[in-house]
């Protein structure tokens, strides 16, 4: 009886094709923090997983909207609300990042920004003793950068390295959302190693010391030093921290 | 000149038969008892009704009783009995123990023919006569009337019987070591899955076609998507439909049929998993040398249409369940009887 009833699902199965329901195991192991905003808050910028993090809204904001959202409902807004001075609107993860760490997230620019001389979209900054608020460095910088045309690009600067040059220069699109992912392995000595993905591509690959101390976090947003236009947005979504490169992945889901 | 040696050889094989069966024998023998088979019917054909007689007189030979059909001229002594066999079609023979022109009614005994292969008819007619032959009367009471009586035998032209060896019905159960293998071609799969186990079959094969029933226990083993690894057990079960074809002790079967699957998948750092059933189709191809006991060599092919996507959160999906699976099999069969 048992074996004809087996037969009978199986036979319907094959005939319906209904066993195609997904099976999920729950939290990607890889991932050592993620969000995808959809708490409506900033919550999991701040906790959820590992050391915490903080937002820097400077003088303009930094928030949790609905509108634009490359998954869910929600994504970070990060504006630039006073174009005429220096501002630092970002979400960042506290430090100290595990030594090989992999930093992702989706982008989304409604409109070519304009900055006067850079617009730090990933940041990565090192402390040192006595290690107090006061006691860091901004390290790596990926910076929008304005092209001929109207086009928008980026580009690499560290502050042990200097310029970067790319494997590759790939635009910056406007309007849709594009991926960006780095790892950073920052030691004492000569075995640092950096590298960028844009949407999948290695863009940026460099290996020495990347870093004045291997006590590193991770900020993204907006270190803007002016901009040649009205306020400007720039909004985030799907970011993580991971142990492996992630990619770039379907978009978030919660099941 | 070897060619023309060999060609002489050949002809003299070929001939060697028709030349012994040029002058036969008078039957009856002068002094031995005899049986006169009457053949009756349309569907006799000259071949076929000297084969009958040629496997009854091999029958008949161990108890000194000759077979006849029309004795030529007058016998030395009338037939101890007298059996017509009437075959209005090739589908039955009915084996009446009388003479239909002195008999009004009688019952008789019916062979179906048709689930019998045709080389093997002669010799079932045969062995069916014998028997009615050793029974007091003949026949069973319970046996059916036979047809009026059809029209006198017509001769017709057939081929010469083969000497196959008929397919008799056989129930066969097969266990075997096996090897379950995944080809890496799911997505996301990093390398082949390999999982040994043991299978085991049941097979009732009337004739050339019959059916099957098997399932087969595997070795849990993993499917690797990179680093990630998920562990799966599986139960196929699979019921077929079998095509056999044997000559001499070889005896091959292919099997086709549905076929479901009892999975489990889980990722073991977190224990997190599902069990269900898979549903698809099944074709299996084997070889086997024997009778009662036959070593047999398998193999397989399992297609799963509906393969499931293993995801995690938030990253979504990494990889599918295989939609194929290949399987190897050496072992034993039983076969009845």
């Amino acid at each position: 009886m048992a074996l004809s009833r087996l037969f009978v699902l199986g036979a319907a199965s094959l005939l319906l094709g209904c066993s195609d329901e997904p099976l999920s195991f729950g939290n990607d192991p890889r991932l050592l923090w993620w969000t995808d905003h959809e708490t409506g808050d900033l919550s999991e910028w701040l906790g959820k997983s590992g050391q915490g993090g903080f937002i820097l809204p400077g003088n303009s904001k930094v928030e949790v909207v609905t509108g634009v959202s490359r998954s869910g409902t929600h994504s970070l807004l990060i504006q630039d609300l006073s174009p005429d001075q220096r501002d630092f609107p970002l979400a960042a993860r506290n430090g100290p990042l595990p030594l090989g760490v992999y930093a992702s997230a989706w982008y989304y620019l409604p409109r070519a920004v304009q900055p006067t001389g850079y617009w730090w979209f990933v940041l990565y900054r090192s402390r040192h003793a006595p290690y107090d608020f006061q006691s860091f460095r901004d390290e790596i910088r990926l910076s929008f950068k304005p092209l001929p045309g109207g086009r928008l690009g980026y580009e690499l600067e560290t502050e042990e390295l200097g310029k970067i040059a790319p494997l590759v220069e790939r635009d910056i699109p406007i309007g849709s959302w594009f991926h960006i992912e780095t790892y950073l392995r920052a030691t004492d000595g000569a075995d640092g190693e950096l590298s960028v993905w844009q949407d999948g591509e290695q863009t940026f690959h460099v290996t020495g010391k990347v870093m004045e101390t291997p006590w590193a976090e991770w900020m993204t947003g907006g270190v803007v030093d002016g901009l040649g236009t009205d306020a400007a947005q720039l909004y985030i979504d799907d970011a993580a921290l991971s142990s492996e490169r992630v990619g770039p992945v379907e978009p978030f889901t919660r099941r | 000149m070897d060619r023309l040696v060999r060609l002489g050889m050949l002809w003299s094989a070929l001939a060697w038969p028709a030349a012994a069966t040029a002058e036969p024998a008078p039957c009856p023998r002068t002094g031995q008892a005899w049986v006169q088979i009457v053949f009756s019917g349309p569907a006799w054909s000259k071949p076929v009704q000297e084969a009958v007689l040629r496997e009854l007189r091999t029958e008949l030979q161990r108890r000194s009783l000759q077979a006849c059909a029309e004795p030529e001229g007058a016998p030395w002594a009338p037939p101890q009995k007298l059996f017509t066999l009437l075959a209005s079609d090739t589908e039955r023979v009915a084996i009446v123990p009388s003479d239909l022109g002195n008999e009004g009614g009688f019952v008789g005994r019916t062979i179906a023919l048709g689930v019998i292969p045709e080389d093997a008819r002669a010799l079932a007619i045969a062995q069916a006569v014998d028997e009615a032959l050793r029974s007091d009367v003949g026949l069973p009471p319970e046996a059916p009337r036979p047809r009026p009586a059809p029209p006198p035998p017509r001769r017709e032209p057939e081929r010469e019987p083969s000497h196959a060896a008929p397919l008799e019905s056989i129930v066969g159960v097969a266990v075997a070591p096996a090897l379950q293998v995944a080809p890496a071609i799911f997505d996301g799969a990093s390398r082949a899955v390999v999982a040994p186990g043991v299978t085991l079959r049941l097979a009732v094969t009337p004739g050339s076609f019959g059916g099957s029933l098997g399932f087969t226990v595997t070795r849990a083993s993993n499917l690797a998507f990179g680093q990630v690894f998920v562990r799966q057990f599986r139960l196929p079960l699979d019921m077929s439909a079998r095509f056999r074809v044997r000559s001499g002790l070889l005896q091959a079967s292919c099997d086709l049929g549905i076929l479901a699957a009892l999975v489990d998948y889980e990722y073991a750092p977190n224990g997190r998993g599902r069990r269900w059933v898979e549903a698809g189709a099944r074709a299996g191809f084997s070889v086997g040398w024997g009778r009662r006991l036959r070593p047999w060599l398998g193999a397989s092919i399992e297609v799963l249409p509906n393969s499931t996507e293993l995801r995690f959160e938030p990253t979504g999906g990494f990889g599918r369940t295989p939609k194929l699976w290949l399987g190897l099999a050496l072992g034993t069969e039983l076969a009845w009887p």
